[in-house]
């Protein structure tokens, strides 16, 4: 997964994302805050769907699939770029 | 660093204080002036009496109505001569684009009266004219949406044979109208000829974001300082009202390719847009400041003043950075005036508020 343009996020502790190549911004939750966090420190998409089901009260499969969920929304905002799904 | 302007018994000069809905640069230009401590006379040079910057509070100590580009540089000459039995005047900045190329005209007679000014070659403003863009940048490896060169109505139908609809009908100095069909664009072509003259322009639409930058070029292909933004607010005739200032590397090249490849001098304005691929097109160059300008003062250059420094050749360093996030909001007030003001700028042609600044 590509995520160099994540490393460039201008993002505050309220959840505001700046996006300073393109311009946009955007509103994120906690834990959006800390997924993109997770992916910025390199962390793989496992890694951090270990750390969401330790954390919060979701099953491995509901873990997982809010997680890609949220990649492809990243994909979709041009955030991050992969070839192949999790 | 900051620029700061310690002229004290500097007089400049700065044309359109037009606001409202389609606001002119140059209250913003003088406002970043006077940012920059600059405590001397400012003079507007105005070519209608409701030009809302005259009626601006401290914003212009003197006021003169110049004669339109239109009727050519001796009657702007001798204008300034009259004014200049009134104030003398050291640096003068123009900041519309149909008046731009006859200072550039002015240029030697100007400086021989001692006013200065920052200006591009008449080759350079040319290089940059709507009707030649398209030639002369692809060839640089500077991308420009196609464009198809509108003499008369007939043109048109040959349209759908060269670019695909929708496109922009544009005038060469002012005014741009998307049209959708042959219709529309006869449509719109027959509006801006009526108004603007010859030749119109069909341009190709882009689909992506807008994106502005204000920069001032040293005439040797280099560039002092620049500010990128995109807009965040665009009215429907247009224009920005919103922007946020950016920092992309990509954007950054594309602009740095065009001023070396014009050799610019002076300030100026590019529209650019980016398509869904990432690829910049250029649209326009604006031979002069933005009405936005304020941004770049709020961003940390402030290229208005810098401009009062290389016009007095002065020496400036060129500003290498700048604080990406910082944006603008247009804000429209309104001022309250004593309309004796107006009538003396009526029937006077000028408007003088006593000591300077």
């Amino acid at each position: 997964m590509k995520k160099e343009k994540l490393t460039d996020l201008a993002i505050n502790q309220s959840g505001f994302i700046f996006d300073p190549a393109t311009g946009y911004s955007y509103n994120a939750n906690e834990t959006a805050i800390q997924i993109i966090n997770q992916l910025i420190e390199g962390k793989q998409v496992e890694q951090i769907v270990n750390q969401l089901t330790e954390e919060f009260e979701v099953t491995r499969d509901e873990a997982i699939s809010d997680v890609e969920y949220f990649i492809r929304v990243l994909e979709n905002y041009n955030l991050v770029e992969r070839s192949n799904a999790y | 660093m900051p620029i700061k302007l310690n002229h004290s018994d500097l007089v400049i000069a700065v044309s359109g204080l037009k606001t409202g809905d389609n606001p002119q640069p140059g209250v913003p230009i003088i406002r970043s002036i006077r940012n920059a401590g600059f405590k001397g006379k400012i003079i507007g040079l105005i070519y209608d009496n409701l030009e809302s910057g005259i009626y601006y509070p401290d914003l212009a100590q003197e006021v003169y109505q110049m004669p339109y580009p239109s009727e050519g540089k001796n009657a702007i000459l001798s204008r300034i001569d009259y004014i200049l039995t009134k104030t003398k005047i050291d640096v003068l900045i123009p900041t519309l684009d149909s008046e731009i190329i006859g200072y550039i005209r002015l240029e030697k007679e100007l400086k021989a009266r001692g006013i200065q000014t920052f200006l591009p070659s008449e080759d350079q403003l040319l290089l940059r004219d709507k009707a030649k863009i398209f030639k002369t940048f692809p060839e640089k490896g500077i991308a420009v949406p196609k464009t198809e060169f509108l003499v008369d109505a007939g043109k048109i139908f040959d349209l759908e044979k060269e670019i695909k609809f929708p496109v922009f009908i544009k005038g060469n100095l002012y005014e741009a109208y998307q049209a959708n069909n042959i219709n529309e664009a006869i449509y719109y072509f027959n509006l801006i000829r009526e108004k603007w003259g010859l030749p119109v322009l069909a341009q190709e639409k882009v689909v992506g974001d807008e994106f502005n930058v204000s920069l001032v070029g040293d005439g040797q292909g280099n560039i002092l300082g620049m500010i990128p933004q995109r807009k965040l607010i665009i009215t429907d005739k247009g224009k920005g009202f919103g922007g946020v200032v950016i920092n992309n590397k990509r954007l950054n090249e594309f602009t740095q390719n065009v001023i070396a490849t014009l050799k610019w001098r002076g300030p100026c304005e590019l529209e650019l847009i980016k398509d869904s691929h990432d690829n910049f097109f250029l649209i326009e160059i604006n031979p002069r400041f933005p009405a936005w300008i304020r941004l770049a003062e709020g961003a940390g250059q402030n290229l208005p003043a810098m401009v009062v420094k290389l016009a007095l050749d002065e020496e400036v360093e060129a500003f290498t950075e700048y604080k990406t996030g910082t944006m603008f909001i247009r804000h429209a007030e309104d001022i309250i005036a004593d309309i004796n003001e107006m009538g003396q700028l009526s029937a006077m042609g000028e408007l003088i508020r006593g000591e300077s600044k």
